[in-house]
């Protein structure tokens, strides 16, 4: 009999379409720093063995749209594709392929969120991927290898979960994993931000000052300091740093204070780019 | 007469820290949307992303497309010269507009150049 289940690792990083698809824009160094977090990140996953990856990121109206757009979902799929279109793994450089999930530990989660009393929207099929796993998962699981429980955050359109519920909503995850010992190894990965402008005049953009803050508050461990922004401090990052929300789950689900493996300013991607791991 | 029995319900409901403002709410749209039929332009701006037929459609038959999907006056006129700007100005999601451009075939730089007011 497997032990009570526990989170082995949560790493965070931004899921640019650029980082895959168009890596040699990049000034060198930048470009060299972010994919040696992203290397590290992956040796350290592979090292965890993780049973399990709850993948938190948003999605950008790949499947979603305003008829119906929750602000947290759960997936219980068998598998995902991604990229959703042969378009899309042209544009990001990631061959189009399924991914393997974890149907059972999907509706576990699912379940267990209810009776937390949060209130996500369930997702039992045809959810499809774009730049919000399949670029992460190009550099921290290439072979598709890890089943996955993929979790949907809203950061797309306002308005938003609060920062607090994110962590919140995080630190379910936890328990939820600890409370169960069919799935032992549990690592989260939460994809998005940092600061950065899609279909808006700004974009290009980074707003440095804001992405250093919020590491130093993530590597503070400091779930309080980490939650304490208003929606007008996010939106000074631009409509993209709402993304930050997935790290906040991930945060949340870790309870420790992360190390940053890597952070750039890269306009040529549009975003201040980050990689860090949870220091479990 | 009965009285009234206590509410059973003993939650800890906590009161929004960063509440939404009602009058303030043009910003989300709401009050926009009962004039200009919001929704079916942000449906129309999604449908484009997913479905390639009908990007071949609008880009053959844009006022067919805009007929079906009810979008009138001003907002017609927004997508019939692609002026991706004042439909932002006025509340449209900047990720719908910008990937509905990509699939109409705007350059990314052209969009945006316009959405910057750089070119008209």
């Amino acid at each position: 009999m497997a032990g009570p289940g526990r989170i082995v690792g949560a790493f965070t990083a931004s899921h640019s379409p650029g980082i895959s698809g168009w890596p040699e824009r990049a000034q060198p160094q930048a470009r060299d720093a972010v994919l040696a977090g992203y290397q590290q990140a992956r040796r350290q996953l592979e090292e965890l063995a993780p049973d399990l990856v709850i993948a938190v990121s948003v999605e950008h109206f790949t499947n979603f749209h305003l008829g119906n757009l929750p602000a947290f979902a759960i997936a219980t799929g068998e598998t995902y594709l991604g990229p959703v279109t042969a378009e899309m793994a042209a544009f990001l450089d990631v061959e189009q392929h399924e991914y393997p999930g974890n149907a059972a530990f999907g509706r576990y989660l699912y379940e267990f969120a209810l009776e937390s009393e949060f209130d996500p929207a369930l997702v039992e099929g045809g959810l499809d991927f774009d730049e919000n796993f399949c670029v992460p998962l190009k550099y921290l699981d290439p072979e598709a290898v890890y089943p996955l429980v993929p979790i949907i955050v809203n950061g797309v359109n306002p308005p938003w979960p609060t920062p607090k519920r994110c962590y919140d909503f995080g630190r379910m995850i936890r328990r939820a994993v600890e409370s169960q010992s069919a799935v032992e190894r549990v690592a989260v990965v939460g994809t998005g931000g940092l600061s950065h402008w899609v279909g808006l005049p700004e974009a290009g953009s980074i707003n440095s000052d804001f992405d250093r803050d919020f590491l130093a508050r993530l590597e503070s461990g400091d779930g309080a300091k980490l939650t304490d922004y208003t929606r007008a401090e996010i939106d000074g990052a631009g409509n993209g740093a709402h993304e930050i929300r997935t790290w906040l789950v991930a945060a949340g689900a870790a309870q420790s204070p992360f190390d940053v493996l890597a952070y750039e300013a890269v306009p040529e991607w549009l975003t201040g780019t980050a990689v860090a791991t949870a220091r479990l | 007469m009965h009285q009234a029995a206590e509410s059973p319900w003993k939650g800890d409901c906590a009161a929004p820290a960063d509440p939404p403002r009602f009058e303030e709410l043009d910003g989300l749209g709401l009050a926009l949307a009962k004039k200009v039929k919001m929704y079916a332009l942000h449906k129309l701006l999604w449908d484009i992303r997913r479905d390639r037929a009908l990007t071949a459609r609008y880009l053959a038959d844009p006022d067919g497309v805009l007929a079906e999907y009810g979008i009138e006056d001003e907002w017609h006129g927004y997508m019939r010269s692609l002026d991706f700007k004042s439909m932002y100005e006025r509340g449209i999601n900047p990720y719908l507009l910008y990937f509905c451009a990509i699939q109409l075939q705007v350059d990314r730089a052209d969009y945006y150049r316009q959405i910057r007011g750089e070119k008209v």
